[in-house]
């Protein structure tokens, strides 16, 4: 286990929903989920939000997500932005193979939704908070 | 006289579902021959404890193209209100996609019967297929469960995932359930042609 799989372990096993964002700071798609989903996430519903970036030679993308009016923890891993052919890792045990990447966590640590391609909207994520937060 | 209420309207439910009229898929394309699954995927790999099944479901997920993989138990109340909401529409409407029906934590049975009432049979081309996936002992002592399939997590029936790339996760539905609509979306979002650096 690495050390950004124990800061992740760390943001997800309390009680709630919790949001883990896999992205970079070079990556269009990542850029153009920031402003119209991430700097309101607390409207989304969910306890937290975490964000990892990767692929960045371990630079962090905090100034990104400040002029774009995120607020949120970052963990930063370490590692060179990688030919397309290699982009795949795992973090906390699940498979990264695109940014931006999103997962959403409930039952204190397990896994309810991950949206690990393309684009996600505002609305999915937020059926998906909402999904999460349901007792079935 | 509210939890009597509540009851007699499950089994009024259940009994509906009983009768759900079978329908036939459409003939679909036949689909090109699996390449070699690709290597682990990653660090947390535990291919070696992989089952037959996995490695059926990895076969096919390895093609190009979407494909969806359900785990199910035919005695989970979510499951089958899945299948009640129309899980079998999501499969006659994409021809194109595969769908992997495996039972779990079911002493490897597969569910076929269930399936079959709901619309859902297997197809001579591969495209539909059931299975079983085994547990390491009798399926009702939980510890005996199995608790991932292809390396990712499984801590809920249902639980259905959307692939492409060749076999990489696209979208994961862990928790409650899907229905025929989320589903459809999230197929067609794999479906789409991303692109970035």
């Amino acid at each position: 286990m690495t050390d950004a799989d124990r800061q992740i372990r760390e943001a997800v096993s309390a009680d709630g929903v919790h949001l883990v964002h896999v992205w970079a700071p070079w990556c269009d798609n990542s850029l153009h989920e920031l402003g119209p989903v991430w700097s309101g996430w607390r409207s989304l519903g969910a306890d937290s939000a975490t964000f990892v970036t990767i692929w960045n030679e371990g630079a962090s993308g905090a100034d990104t997500l400040r002029e774009h009016g995120v607020d949120v923890p970052e963990i930063v891993v370490p590692g060179p932005k990688p030919d397309k052919a290699d982009r795949r890792m795992t973090l906390d045990d699940l498979p990264v193979t695109w940014v931006p990447t999103t997962w959403v966590y409930n039952r204190n640590g397990r896994l309810a939704y991950a949206f690990s391609y393309g684009e996600v909207s505002a609305d999915r994520l937020r059926q998906a908070i909402g999904d999460a937060r349901a007792d079935w | 006289m509210m939890r009597l209420f509540v009851l007699l309207l499950s089994l009024s439910a259940a009994a509906c579902a009983q009768t759900t009229p079978v329908r036939t898929a459409p003939p679909a394309p036949a689909l090109p021959p699996a390449p070699t699954p690709p290597p682990a995927a990653h660090a947390g790999d535990t291919r070696a404890d992989r089952t037959e099944v996995e490695d059926a479901v990895q076969a096919t997920i390895s093609r190009p193209g979407v494909h969806v993989v359900h785990l199910w138990a035919p005695w989970c109340g979510n499951s089958r209100a899945e299948l009640e909401a129309g899980l079998y529409e999501v499969v006659e409407d994409h021809p194109e996609v595969t769908f992997s029906f495996v039972s779990i934590w079911n002493d490897a049975r597969d569910g076929a019967a269930m399936l079959a009432r709901y619309g859902i049979t297997p197809s001579d081309d591969g495209r539909v297929t059931v299975r079983a996936q085994p547990d390491r002992g009798p399926s009702a002592d939980r510890a005996q469960r199995r608790r991932s399939f292809l390396d990712l997590p499984l801590t809920w029936t249902p639980t259905t995932w959307v692939f492409n790339r060749e076999g990489q996760l696209a979208y994961a539905f862990n928790y409650g359930e899907v229905s025929p609509e989320m589903l459809a979306l999230a197929i067609a979002h794999a479906t789409d042609d991303w692109t970035h650096d």
